[in-house]
């Protein structure tokens, strides 16, 4: 199987080609941001680009959907949480 | 840079309408773009996994939705792949966000088919991580998850059955399938009048029988606990009326993911912002878009609707619809399309797969008394903690409908506009008015209809 390097608030991650951040994201068991008034720690949830859950920072770029997202070779993923 | 666009008919979504709609449009004759906020087309049902990734590359849904791409290419279809409509105008001129770049597209005849999305019933713990839809889980396993642990696939309908095949054909083993529809005489009578739907529904029930470990019909999950994800479930039997009986509530421990699904509803945003006329039914899935099944027209002239949009029907009423609305949406510029005879015996089909999914619809109804049940504290609006108390205080104290909820609550004012609660607290006011749901009223789109840069929406206007 062919993979891909990236990295997710810096750790290295490698992920098979066609995959979508959102797999690695779920692999990576990390909570994706912090709700706005219990703090509670929030994930991935509908996976098809209509909560907004698993919005993450890719190579600078804010608000990116990680479920929609697929993977490339030195991809910089940051998270909210 | 804005990429401009005239086509005689354009198509928001490629899954089984949207792509059946264009290729048909496009055989009779018409220029035609599809846009889909997907990198590949299929929409869910024909997501095609990208190479080499597992077994699912080869399933028998994402090899139609090959060939319904090749299908339409070699028609002359324009496909726009990871764009994402944010407003359109009558006329109709719609305007999209490529990939962060501005797509323009003016069209004469606009056939919307935007598929469904999951009907969301909250409880308390559906907000930690681990769990997500059954939907979620189906894409994420096409996409190559692993789901390692221990995993549950719960809620009720049919669709269960098709996620746990998709966990079986993964290799990726469930530690329960829990259903709140214990199986009766219903499901073998609604077979025995649908035969061709048989083997699909057997292969599919063998399938979830091979891969969890535990099946529990007439059971609901009541909640989930853990600290900083998912770690256990409650599960609690039901009564005749569906009621859980929370007495007898047992703890599925140890767990990694919860997926769960309480069926589907039309997704109706850009029918809805273009001013079509809606209707309401519980049977298909709450609010859709009314449209004439042998044309797909809508109540606003040249706009059309097919598939899940029009009420949910499945797969194959989808691309029938679909079928029909881009020969109707042709013919209407002057296009002449295929012969009369065909376009009745796809009505047929249209209408036997309606009244199929009509049946499945009275085995497997919305779970009403899961809404009534959930808790004063739980949180509806998941974007901005928004807890059923606070909803109904502001109803109590006067909020007249569903906007007005938002302004006060905040509840369906966050990232997804409402889009994953906005049915639930149409539902939790219509019963504090004690008024029908319909007359509650839809979560009106507003500009834009999805987040987007704003340099996205100056170029695509200029």
């Amino acid at each position: 199987m062919r993979t891909v390097k990236l990295t997710i608030d810096g750790v290295l991650h490698t992920a098979p080609v066609g995959a979508t951040v959102g797999v690695v994201l779920h692999a990576a068991r990390k909570p994706l941001r912090s709700s706005p008034r219990a703090h509670q720690p929030r994930g991935l949830y509908c996976g098809m680009g209509i909560c907004f859950e698993c919005t993450v920072r890719v190579n600078g770029v804010s608000d990116v959907r990680a479920c929609m997202t697929t993977v490339a070779e030195g991809m910089i993923v940051e998270t909210l949480g | 840079m804005t990429d401009r666009l005239q086509v005689d008919v354009a198509v928001i979504g490629a899954g089984p309408a949207g792509l059946s709609a264009s290729i048909a449009a496009a055989r009779c004759g018409a220029s035609v773009a599809v846009l889909d906020c997907f990198p590949v087309v299929g929409g869910q049902y024909h997501m095609q996994p990208r190479a080499d990734l597992n077994e699912l590359v080869g399933s028998v849904q994402a090899k139609d939705g090959a060939t319904l791409e090749r299908e339409a290419r070699e028609a002359g279809v324009q496909i726009f792949t990871n764009t994402e409509l944010f407003w359109a105008r009558p006329g109709f001129d719609l305007y999209a966000n490529r990939a962060g770049e501005a797509l323009a597209c003016r069209c004469r005849e606009l056939i919307v088919a935007c598929g469904a999305q999951e009907v969301v019933i909250p409880f308390p713990g559906w907000t930690l991580p681990g769990v997500t839809t059954a939907g979620a889980a189906q894409r994420l396993l096409k996409a190559g998850a692993t789901f390692e642990g221990r995993s549950v696939l719960a809620g009720t309908g049919p669709f269960l059955l098709a996620v746990a095949a998709t966990f079986a054909k993964a290799h990726v083993r469930l530690e329960a399938l829990v259903e709140r529809i214990r199986p009766g005489p219903g499901h073998l009578s609604l077979l025995a009048r649908y035969p061709e739907r048989a083997p699909e529904a057997l292969a599919l029930a063998v399938a979830a029988r091979r891969i969890a470990r535990r099946r529990l019909y007439g059971y609901v999950v009541v909640e989930a606990l853990g600290r900083d994800r998912l770690e256990a479930i409650r599960i609690a039997p039901v009564d005749r009326t569906g009621k859980p009986q929370l007495g007898s509530a047992m703890l599925l421990d140890g767990l990694d993911s919860l997926c769960i699904s309480h069926g589907f509803r039309p997704n109706v945003e850009v029918t809805t912002l273009l001013g079509a006329e809606h209707g309401f039914d519980p049977k298909q899935g709450g609010w859709y878009c009314k449209a004439d099944p042998a044309s797909g027209m809508t109540s606003v002239l040249g706009l059309r609707a097919a598939g899940e949009t029009t009420g949910i029907a499945g797969a194959t009423a989808a691309r029938v619809s679909g079928t029909l609305a881009g020969m109707a949406a042709a013919e209407s510029i002057g296009i002449t399309s295929a012969k009369t005879a065909d376009r009745k015996k796809s009505l047929a089909r249209l209408e036997r797969a309606r009244r199929f999914a009509k049946g499945l619809s009275t085995i497997w109804p919305l779970p009403r008394e899961l809404i009534e049940n959930i808790s004063k504290e739980t949180i509806i609006c998941r974007c901005e903690d928004v807890t059923r108390r606070e909803i109904e205080g502001a109803i109590e104290d006067g909020a007249p409908d569903v906007f007005a909820l938002k302004m006060w609550t905040r509840a369906g004012m966050g990232p997804c506009q409402g889009r994953v609660c906005g049915p639930i607290i149409a539902n939790l006011a219509a019963r504090l008015h004690e008024v029908d749901e319909a007359a509650i009223g839809l979560n009106r789109p507003h500009l834009p209809l999805r987040p987007v840069p704003v340099q996205v929406v100056k170029a695509s206007l200029d």
